[in-house]
């Protein structure tokens, strides 16, 4: 077999454009445990990609894990277009968490631990290496990734995509919401860390925690949102469903009105599902694209 | 076959015989069938105890793995981790998360966490599990009448996966967890029970020992045995109903109508008359039954119509048999049996007897000269008669020819001479003309009687009879009563001289032939013998008025005749009888008519050639069959013979005979001769009577030459041969006498 100088000529030109990025090869995956500053082991997806192109953080939604299908499609489909994709689990208390948590499970995880992991998990990527991070987020993942954003996040965090933005206590009505929090706060008065039942979240009264864990979640009210939104520094974009229950339409606005690039996906649920998880996936790529 | 036993078995016998040996076949099967079924049944409980067993030991292992698998999976729960890291809330964990969440299974009651140094994650647990952890991670206890399961994992981290970080601890209930983790077939679900044991059971096999169970029903095998059993119980009783069924239609279709019919044969057998009872034969029959009722039935009408044909044919048998075809009256065989009755009867009884025989008067001439039809019409008429003159009653026996017999009981000799009296005057008035019988028909009867009980005298009355007959015979008192002088005469009767006639005419071996001489009468020599009958009987000789009586009674004249030719040519060839001598045989009427008489007589025509044989025959003879006697004396003569007229002058018309018949000597009667010496009358007749004989050519005879003046008027009368006492007696011929009188005759021939 002899192969032609034209032949030769193509091959080399293939191997450049690989090396410039320009071509983008699926990344590698594994599964990394690392030690969290709790102490605790912390268990994440980790898909090495072109360092030409910005490094994904994704983080799940509330008591899930990167199993999440939502999740788990979005690292495949970045990892596949050769970014670097990292997507943590969140421990919530537990060592080395693989599982996703159950509401009636007692919870002593808060917000701050969570947003302690998050920092840990981006400065760990931009020690692999990644020079651009993107933050990518699904629900109450993407609250966490707001709050960490709004606050100080690593300088290597250029962009958040927040996909079927959240907040605390979507599920209740105000009154309902006041009622709870100064319940908690009674609690936490007292000194008092026995375990209630709290709606929070998707958790209809069964956020089984200590009311100081439920308080340091409730805290992120549509406001505090709102107002940490209009914090960050660099581009947010803002993916929602446009058939997603949980928020309605005044929810949409209202993060339309904090500067976030709102990209509603017609018809879709909150977790995308069906043929709706595609565009959610060409609005990924296309933001990504264009902020390249 | 004679030889070979029968054993006989009744039908009936028969079929119980069958029956039972049906019945225990049938229950030997039975037997079997419920024995095998029982062999299968405990082969079938066997192997379910088995499998039971085996099936308990399966789900125990089970248990034991399920157990681990729990464990293991409890142990690898995120909550344990959680727990064991942060045990803040483990109380409340413990008692709501496992069960809450279904990690665990209801049969796991309670749970423990331990550290990893072995101690439970709560000092004042309410646990019922141990603390601290047992050395055996696994074992089995009871409690409060239950068995538990405890099971202790190791909890590793999940970083490293070798540091063991705690420990979990489950408790199951034993007999919750096997009902649920498996499904038994094989043993009884609600049967399974563990016995009370102390302490801790390590191990699966010891704690097989504890578990007791019981097999489930086998529907199968079950419902099989009894569907058999009931099967076999109904088929019994059906068996038994049938075979009870079998044995009434057999006895009601078959045996009964069976016996019936043997029954009815055994009447027939003893000859009694035939009824088939409807009783013994029930509605419904058997067709081969039927058939052979119907077939006994056709075969006794077709025995009774046989039986009444034989009756009959018995009865013209028996007539036939006892009658005379010819009269109609009783025969021989009816006599022999009558007179047997009337012996029995007169042993017993004192009886008179009165015994008349009838005999016709030359019937045997009657006969022969008119022929046998004409003779058995006299015959038949002459019964005829003798029966109607008869008393009613009285019986008429026909003994054969012309004798009769009438036996008359209890009835005084002269009522039985005036019964004879009118038998006699009915014979002799009734007009046998009209038969063309020109001579008188007479009859001759011989009365004997016996009264009393003598038996040898009822024997002796036949012979009697017949001697009084005889003497009637020779009378002109044509009836004659048997009288003690007539004893005399019985020796001619006799059984003795009766035996030797007898031989005489069978073999002849016992003649005796005298010869008398006849001489010429111009030279006094001896021209020829006339052979004279005499039987040797023992030591002494039987004379011809002995001898014939008994050959007339028994018809023997030509039979006897025969024996004499026989001897005569037997004498000649022995040369007993001088050469040149002639020899003169007396010939029987009955030998004279005989249709061969030349072939009687062929024996003698051998010695025709040298000497003279002359054959002499009878008045009598002539007149019966007269043109056959004459053709046969004629044929003789052209052999020959030369023909005597014998007793010439004795009969009716010595003259008319003579003229016809082919005779060449004329013998005259010792009569004839004897009348010549009475008066000069009766000498001048019979010299002119012997004129005219010799003048026809005839030679002339005169026997009874007794004395010298016999002698002088015979030969003055003329007759050319000379015969009697005077010039020779019959004497024995010897061989030395024929020589001498050869020797003489040749002498005198010379002078």
């Amino acid at each position: 077999m002899s192969l032609s100088i034209r032949h030769i000529s193509l091959l080399a030109r293939l191997l450049a454009l690989l090396q410039l990025g320009l071509i983008a090869l699926p990344s590698q995956a594994a599964i990394i445990k690392e030690k969290l500053p709790s102490g605790l082991y912390g268990v994440a997806d980790y898909r090495a990609g072109s360092k030409n192109r910005p490094a994904v953080m994704v983080l799940h939604g509330f008591l899930t894990t990167f199993n999440f299908n939502t999740v788990f499609g979005a690292i495949e489909l970045l990892a596949e277009n050769g970014y670097t994709v990292l997507a943590p689990n969140l421990s919530l208390g537990i060592n080395a968490r693989k599982q996703g948590l159950p509401c009636d499970a007692i919870h002593t995880h808060t917000m701050e631990q969570d947003l302690e992991e998050t920092a840990f998990w981006v400065n760990w990527l931009v020690k692999q290496g990644a020079k651009n991070v993107v933050l990518i987020g699904h629900s109450i993942g993407s609250l966490i990734l707001l709050a960490y954003a709004s606050d100080k996040p690593h300088p290597a965090v250029t962009m958040l995509i927040a996909t079927s933005m959240s907040f605390a206590n979507n599920f209740n009505s105000d009154a309902e919401i006041k009622k709870q929090l100064r319940t908690a706060h009674e609690y936490k008065t007292k000194g008092d860390k026995s375990l209630y039942p709290y709606t929070l979240s998707y958790c209809k009264g069964n956020f089984l925690a200590p009311a100081e864990v439920y308080l340091s979640y409730s805290k992120w009210t549509k406001q505090r949102v709102l107002a940490a939104l209009k914090r960050i520094r660099f581009p947010v974009h803002i993916i929602m469903g446009g058939a997603d229950k949980r928020f309605d339409k005044q929810w949409l606005d209202q993060l339309s009105r904090a500067g976030a690039n709102m990209i509603i996906v017609p018809g879709a649920n909150h977790f995308f599902d069906d043929q709706h998880e595609f565009d959610l996936h060409d609005s990924f790529l296309t933001i990504l694209e264009a902020g390249k | 076959m004679a030889g070979k036993r029968t054993t006989t078995v009744s039908l009936r016998k028969l079929l119980i015989f069958f029956i039972i040996t049906g019945i225990l076949i049938f229950l030997a099967i039975g037997l079997n069938l419920l024995l095998k079924v029982q062999q299968i049944t405990e082969t079938v409980n066997a192997k379910r105890q088995a499998d039971a067993q085996h099936e308990i030991s399966i789900a125990v292992n089970k248990l034991k793995h399920e157990a681990e698998t729990l464990g293991k999976k409890f142990s690898a729960w995120e909550e344990v981790h959680q727990q064991l890291i942060s045990p803040t809330y483990y109380a409340y964990w413990r008692d709501q998360r496992p069960h809450a969440t279904s990690k665990l299974p209801d049969y796991v009651i309670d749970i423990e966490l331990y550290h990893a140094n072995g101690n439970a994650l709560m000092e004042s647990s309410s646990s019922t599990l141990p603390n601290p952890l047992p050395i055996n991670h696994s074992y089995f206890g009871r409690s409060n009448g239950i068995t538990y399961l405890y099971q202790f994992t190791p909890v590793h981290d999940r970083i490293t996966m070798d540091n063991i970080i705690g420990y979990t601890g489950i408790k199951i209930d034993v007999m919750q967890a096997l009902h649920h983790i498996h499904h038994f077939s094989f043993a009884q679900s609600d049967s399974i029970r563990i016995k009370p044991f102390s302490g801790k059971i390590f191990t699966l096999d010891e704690l097989l020992k504890y578990i007791t169970f019981a097999t489930p029903d086998s529907p199968q095998s079950d419902k099989l045995e009894s569907l058999l059993k009931w099967n076999l119980v109904h088929f019994s009783i059906l068996m038994v109903l049938l075979l009870v069924f079998i044995y009434i239609i057999f006895k009601y279709l078959i045996s009964r109508p069976l016996y019936a019919l043997i029954k009815q044969i055994n009447v027939l057998r003893r000859g009694e008359p035939f009824t088939i009872a409807d009783e013994d034969f029930s509605s419904i029959s058997v067709l081969e039954i039927q058939t052979l009722q119907d077939s006994l039935l056709r075969y006794q009408e077709e025995l009774d119509r046989v039986h009444d044909k034989l009756d009959s044919q018995n009865i013209e048998l028996w007539k036939m048999a006892h009658h005379d075809p010819l009269t109609g009256v009783y025969n021989r065989r009816a006599f022999d049996e009558d007179w047997k009755n009337i012996i029995e009867l007169f042993i017993n009884q004192r009886l008179s007897v009165s015994y008349l025989l009838f005999d016709c008067d030359h019937f045997k001439a009657i006969n022969d000269t008119y022929g046998h039809q004409t003779g058995d019409e006299l015959i038949r008429i002459v019964a005829g008669l003798l029966k109607n003159t008869l008393r009613k009653g009285d019986k008429l026996y026909r003994l054969g020819g012309d004798e009769f017999v009438a036996i008359i009981l209890n009835s005084p000799p002269d009522s039985i001479f005036r019964i004879a009296q009118r038998c006699m005057q009915m014979i002799n008035n009734y007009p046998f003309t009209n038969l063309g019988i020109n001579e008188p028909v007479a009859i001759s009867i011989g009365i004997a009687f016996a009264d009393g009980t003598d038996i040898d005298a009822l024997k002796s009355v036949p012979r009697h009879a017949d001697l009084a007959m005889y003497h009637a015979k020779k009378s002109s008192q044509k009836i004659q009563c048997y009288s003690e002088n007539m004893g005399s005469e019985a020796s001619i009767l006799s059984s003795s001289i009766v035996n030797a006639v007898m031989r005489a005419v069978n073999n002849g071996n016992n003649i005796h032939l005298h010869y008398q001489k006849i001489l010429r009468a111009d030279n006094r020599q001896i021209c020829f013998y006339e052979a004279l009958l005499r039987l040797q009987n023992r030591d002494k000789l039987i004379y011809p008025n002995e001898i014939f009586p008994v050959v007339h009674r028994h018809s023997l004249e030509a039979d006897l005749d025969r024996s004499i030719i026989k001897t005569v040519v037997h004498d000649l060839e022995k040369q007993i009888i001088p050469d040149n001598a002639g020899v003169s045989i007396n010939l029987s009427a009955a030998t004279l008519i005989l249709p061969e008489l030349d072939k009687r007589l062929c024996g003698l025509l051998p010695f025709l050639q040298n000497r003279q044989i002359i054959l002499e025959v009878t008045e009598t003879s002539l007149i019966s069959h007269l043109k056959l006697a004459t053709a046969n004396l004629q044929k003789l003569q052209q052999l020959g013979f030369l023909i005597a007229l014998d007793d010439f002058g004795s009969g009716y018309s010595s003259i008319r005979y003579l003229a016809n018949m082919p005779v060449d000597i004329v013998k005259f009667d010792i009569e004839m001769i004897n009348a010549m010496r009475k008066d000069a009358r009766s000498r001048q007749i019979i010299e002119h009577v012997a004129s005219l004989i010799l003048d026809a050519d005839y030679q002339l005879v005169a026997e009874g030459i007794e004395d010298q003046q016999t002698l002088e008027l015979v030969v003055n009368m003329g007759a050319t041969h000379l015969q009697g006492y005077y010039l020779g007696k019959p004497c024995d011929l010897t061989p030395a006498d024929t020589s001498r009188i050869q020797r003489v005759v040749n002498t005198k021939g010379t002078h």
